[in-house]
């Protein structure tokens, strides 16, 4: 069983999204920790891009933030490396195409499994592309996570045959950001997806309340919540860690 | 030249967010078939000729011929086409096609302002919704064309994200589109962007190189010898070279803009000095940074 | 990404132009823009013609290479476009304080 697996085997999952470098990489170990200390079972490390076009404005201002602090992919690796030193939850990184096929794939992967790098998700990447990247991710154990989309319909069955590591399901149109509620009949994208695989499934996109996750995770295996966190670096700065980890506590004590 | 995934050599492709794929094969559905369907190039061929004034004249520059001295000079004259320019060929394409599709609301980005004034004049015609997505540096260097495209009707949503110039406007551009897909076609301005759109406005452009070859046929009798056109993205260029891709005697040039000099940062000649990349839904060339 | 013509201030060039360089079926050059803005006020005056500056780097290439041909050969310049957005902008260019 794949390690992201078995974060899911204890019990509906809580993974958490953290722009690397907002404002700074210290500022993002720290949120880490807080967060994996207060019950996220994974997480989601972003690697900032100058133009991503998934994101909303809360989630793009960290990209800023973070590349305006002079991030790199390289200082990235080097982050991730140290805090493999005591954070063993499953971490991913959450990135755009260009970013690694710029660095290079193959490179970029082999640096994934030398720093204890478990998946990979590219928002930019359909079903469609995905050959430019799994050859590589699958040669160094990196899962290619795959999204499903409130649109996505008869390609449900098609992406859910072939993902790997856990699938990620989009709750709502639109792009990344908080939202007061969630219209899409996820109820039924759940059931086609479950017909066609095993794998656990997170709820992502606009959740940001305790009960919003709850009734997301009553009919998945858990929620992805990334603006909502990323908004406390935002209104805190080198402070956020102990407000993320507060807010982190409130989101899965209940979970 | 476009292979089923919608690639170009290695070029191309569908790098967008699932969100968007529905979206894509839907257009790509509706064009395979409105593209040969009589009635749809009936109503298009009208709209070019009647309302936009194609074909558009192949103009012998005689004077400028004899001032430098060597080949015969012919000017293709986009620049009479309604609304100033070549994009409306694109724009009058898109626009009846996500008729046919049932929308009702066209979102576009611009960078001048041409195309989004294309865009909100063909959505006048055809009484469609317009939202233009522009840099906020542009809607201040280009408030002419600002109001113009609100004298036509449209929204123009200032942009500010990134470096709030064209590139910002196509990727919020996308991001609306994410949010709203139902009623909404993104007519693109050039030939860019996730398939099928690079091959859906090559065709609409295609116009040009069309009539070029039958205008010097009848003016000269024979191909001409090169056809230079402006890159940005490329769409004037391909409709210019597309009709010649197979007449090998016939040299394409594409001029990019090198700004101060393709040896300095200020420079947009993707050719010289751009690298291998993925952006805006396409592999292609880039200037891009670290 | 700078240039004159805001039109042409993309930083990614059509996959299709990318194929037919890679090919060796199209050819593209730079022009910068000292040369386009030439282009611009010499088509005014040859021709009574005022293009886009978009256009004009075409007609700037083209000012190179017609010497370089035959009277026998033939080029076909696509002007993509007019230059009436474009004066006021070329006039500061050439330090005229004028605004629209």
């Amino acid at each position: 069983m794949s390690k992201i697996a078995s974060a899911f085997e204890q019990g509906k999952a809580f993974i958490a999204f953290i722009t690397c470098g907002d404002p700074d990489l210290e500022t993002t170990g720290k949120a880490v920790r807080e967060a994996v200390a207060n019950g996220a079972t994974l997480i989601e490390l972003g690697i900032p891009f100058s133009d991503p076009t998934a994101e909303g404005p809360v989630i793009q201002g960290a990209s800023l933030r973070a590349l305006e602090g002079g991030v790199t992919t390289d200082k990235i690796f080097d982050f991730v490396r140290e805090l493999r030193k005591d954070v063993t939850v499953p971490l991913v990184f959450m990135t755009y195409a260009n970013v690694v096929f710029s660095y290079g794939t193959e490179r970029f992967l082999a640096a994934c499994e030398d720093i204890g790098i478990d998946g990979l998700i590219l928002p930019d990447v359909p079903y469609e592309e995905k050959e430019d990247f799994l050859p590589a991710c699958r040669k160094h154990g990196v899962k290619l996570i795959s999204l499903i989309a409130p649109t996505s319909a008869d390609r449900i069955a098609m992406i859910a045959k072939e993902a790997e590591g856990f699938l990620y399901i989009v709750s709502s149109l639109g792009v990344t950001g908080m939202r007061s509620e969630i219209k899409t009949d996820l109820q039924a994208i759940m059931e086609v997806v479950r017909q066609n695989t095993d794998l656990p499934c997170a709820i992502g996109f606009g959740i940001s309340t305790p009960e919003q996750a709850k009734k997301m995770a009553s009919i998945s295996d858990g929620v992805i919540v990334g603006s909502a966190i990323v908004k406390l670096l935002e209104q805190h700065g080198k402070d956020a860690p102990k407000y993320i980890g507060e807010y982190v506590h409130s989101m899965t004590k209940d979970l | 030249m476009t292979n089923p995934n919608g690639r170009f050599g290695i070029h191309g492709g569908q790098y967008i967010p699932e969100t968007l794929m529905h979206a894509v094969i839907e257009l790509e559905a509706a064009y395979n078939h409105y593209k040969d369907d009589p009635e749809f190039n009936r109503e298009l061929t009208a709209l070019f000729n009647d309302y936009a004034g194609r074909p558009s004249r192949l103009y012998y520059a005689e004077k400028m011929t004899k001032d430098l001295g060597g080949a015969k000079i012919y000017l293709k004259r986009e620049d009479l086409n309604h609304t100033g320019a070549h994009k409306i060929n694109n724009v009058l394409g898109q626009a009846l096609l996500a008729k046919k599709m049932g929308k009702t609301r066209l979102i576009a980005e611009t960078g001048a302002g041409q195309h989004g004034v294309a865009t909100a004049t063909a959505a006048a015609l055809m009484g469609m919704e317009c939202v233009v997505f522009m840099g906020k540096e542009d809607t201040i260097r280009q408030a002419l064309n600002v109001y113009r495209m609100r004298l036509l009707g449209a929204e123009v949503i200032p942009v500010t994200s990134g470096t709030a110039t064209l590139k910002d406007a196509v990727s919020e551009a996308m991001r609306e589109w994410t949010s709203r897909i139902d009623d909404t076609h993104y007519c693109l301005g050039s030939v860019m962007g996730p398939h099928p759109f690079p091959t859906i406005v090559r065709d609409f452009q295609a116009v040009i190189s069309k009539e070029i070859k039958e205008q010097m046929l009848e003016k000269e009798g024979k191909l001409p010898d090169a056809v230079l056109a402006c890159v940005g993205g490329g769409s004037n260029a391909i409709g210019s070279f597309y009709h010649f891709i197979n007449d090998k005697e016939v040299a394409l040039i594409g001029c990019e803009a090198a700004g101060r000099g393709v040896d300095t940062f200020e420079t947009a000649a993707t050719i010289a000095t751009g690298r291998l990349g993925i952006f805006h839904g396409m592999k292609s060339y880039f200037c891009q940074d670290e | 990404m700078n240039s004159i013509s805001a039109g042409l201030d993309y930083p990614g060039i059509g996959p299709e132009h990318a194929h037919l360089h890679d090919i060796g079926r199209a050819q593209y050059v730079p022009v910068t823009d000292e040369e386009a803005v030439c282009a611009f006020e010499y088509l005014a005056k040859m021709e009574g013609i005022i293009p886009a500056i978009e256009s004009a780097h075409a007609v700037a290439y083209a000012r190179k290479l017609a010497p370089t041909m035959g009277k026998d050969q033939t080029i076909v310049i696509t002007l993509s476009g007019r230059g009436d957005k474009d004066c006021a902008a070329i006039a500061r260019y050439r330090g005229e304080d004028l605004h629209e």
